[in-house]
């Protein structure tokens, strides 16, 4: 072989290295930080106790509240994205000419390109004070408008993942429903979709997986009080706006509430990282289903 | 002859954008029979055989003139409902095409989406229709297992049975056969045989051999045109234009 082939797969090589070594650096860095957390609050602790007050002077570490203010706003997102974007998929795919698809798919994905700055101010200035017309009792920060916000920024997630899913069942099952007498709803709902379910079920995994990982939204529309709690209407907090809040403050560098970010951060990653593998695995062990 | 007439085209043209794919088809198909129509690839046999069953309407720029009648009826009328033709004339493909489902939820799926709920209804509809299509006995242990996981040849026949599970009057088939091993096609050619009794099947095939073992008619198709129609034993005897006497001698296509 040549030297200049040599050469080059040397930086090939070189580059893929270095992604993973920032990947273990990562991970190696936010479980040293934890450790010196768990060894002054005890895991147990961390995960029964039902307040987060570490910035407070009676200190409480119970993720909890992080957690539900998490899991609240993602399924508020996933209630408005899962439907919306499903139909769009669909719509796309079974009724929608050909014309028609090539303009609506790339204006979708610029959803999904709007800064999430402008997501948050748009549900802080507008989505809070029209929903506010609607349910009075609405909190100005509230899990709500953030998580319907966040739907938006996810639908095209899952309108693309899922038509790409579906237009990839072969043509033959289509003719095949069609052939039966099938409407094109009954073919859509009770042949396309379930034979794209695998492909669906992913583009939904990583929609949840963006949503929990989601920060400037929730930091700025959803309020940023820990609250052990599943109701939408009232101001929350999430893992990733309470790493924001404390990253952003005057707290001591190697102090026990620094090290709380590094606790919050390992559970957002082991969320994200579970999601992202359990996608992985769907993903492999459906995909051979017609070859 | 004698028998009444089932299905019929009248001065049929048919149209991919500006391609002209039929040209000006006449043709009267009896009832209970098995008409095969045979050509080279791009005839417009397979075109021709989804016109009964309004198959290509979903082809972007395709379009018809002329008439087709099932029963004297045209079903190209506007107030023809797709699903409901379909009802009645069922398809076989040309690839084994079954759900990723069980095989009884295959065999049911057409009776599912009219409406039928009740079980006993829907489990011996699913039983009639596996043993018509001489299925029955291979399937009967483990008819909640996926279909997927049949032979092709079983996959062809479960695909049959689907079919008849919402009792069409006629079962149109393209190229049934094609995709299966000799012993697989000889099984279907022998339900075609048996299923003349009760439907009117027609069948494109590319095999002259297949033609003119399960045909009662041949139609022979060549350049978007009907070059002849006859008794099967008739054409493949004594045909009467050169191109299908060039054909069916395998002289080529």
């Amino acid at each position: 072989m040549r030297a200049s082939e040599k050469i080059i797969e040397g930086l090939l090589w070189l580059s893929a290295v270095i992604t993973i070594l920032i990947t273990i650096g990562i991970i190696w860095v936010l479980l040293s930080e934890s450790i010196g957390f768990f060894q002054v609050v005890p895991l147990s602790e961390f995960l029964t106790e039902k307040e987060w007050t570490p910035l407070f002077a009676d200190k409480k570490f119970g993720i909890m509240p992080l957690v539900a203010g998490t899991l609240l706003t993602t399924g508020v997102a996933i209630a408005v994205a899962l439907p919306i974007g499903l139909t769009i998929a669909i719509y796309l795919n079974e009724y929608a000419h050909d014309r028609m698809r090539l303009v609506v798919k790339p204006l979708l994905e610029v959803l999904a390109t709007i800064p999430t700055v402008v997501y948050g101010f748009f549900a802080l200035t507008v989505v809070t004070p029209f929903l506010q017309t609607i349910i009075p009792s609405l909190a100005g920060f509230n899990a709500l408008s953030a998580g319907i916000v966040m739907g938006i920024m996810i639908i095209p997630m899952i309108s693309s993942l899922s038509e790409d899913a579906i237009s990839s069942v072969p043509r033959s099952l289509r003719e095949a429903a069609y052939g039966m007498g099938s409407t094109r709803l009954q073919t859509s709902f009770g042949v396309m979709v379930p034979a794209a379910s695998s492909g669906i079920v992913v583009s939904v995994i990583l929609a949840i997986s963006r949503a929990v990982g989601e920060t400037m939204i929730v930091a700025i529309a959803a309020g940023q009080q820990p609250r052990l709690t599943l109701n939408p209407l009232v101001p929350i907090e999430t893992i990733t706006t309470y790493i924001v809040q404390v990253s952003l403050g005057d707290v001591p560098r190697g102090s026990l509430e620094y090290k709380t970010i590094f606790a919050a951060g390992i559970t957002l990653f082991v969320f994200t990282f579970a999601l992202n593998n359990l996608s992985f695995w769907i993903k492999k062990k459906y995909q051979e289903k017609y070859d | 002859m004698g028998k009444k007439t089932k299905l019929e085209a009248i001065d049929l043209d048919a149209y991919y954008g500006d391609f002209h794919a039929l040209k000006s088809i006449n043709i009267a198909m009896e009832e209970k029979a098995v008409t095969a129509f045979i050509g080279p690839s791009g005839c417009g046999k397979s075109t021709f055989l989804r016109t009964f069953n309004r198959m290509n309407d979903y082809i972007e720029g395709f379009r018809t003139e002329g008439q087709i009648l099932i029963d004297n009826k045209d079903i190209y009328q506007k107030d023809v409902r797709v699903d409901e033709l379909r009802k009645n004339v069922g398809m076989v493909f040309q690839k084994p095409n079954p759900f990723p489902k069980s095989i009884y939820e295959n065999v049911v799926y057409g009776l599912k989406i009219q409406g039928v709920k009740k079980k006993s209804v829907l489990e011996e509809a699913a039983e009639t229709s596996l043993r018509r299509a001489a299925l029955w006995d291979e399937v009967k242990d483990k008819l909640h297992k996926s279909a997927l996981a049949l032979s092709g040849g079983q996959q062809q026949r479960l695909c049959i049975a689907r079919a008849l599970a919402i009792s069409p009057s006629v079962l149109l088939m393209d190229e049934p056969a094609s995709a299966l091993d000799p012993i697989s096609t000889a099984k279907v050619e022998e339900l075609i045989y048996e299923l003349k009794n009760d439907y009117t099947i027609v069948i494109v095939t590319h095999n002259m051999q297949q033609a003119g073992r399960v045909s009662d008619y041949t139609a022979f198709f060549y350049m978007g045109e009907l070059v002849e129609f006859n008794k099967t034993k008739t054409m493949f005897t004594s045909p009467k234009d050169e191109r299908t006497q060039n054909y069916i001698t395998g002289r080529f296509g």
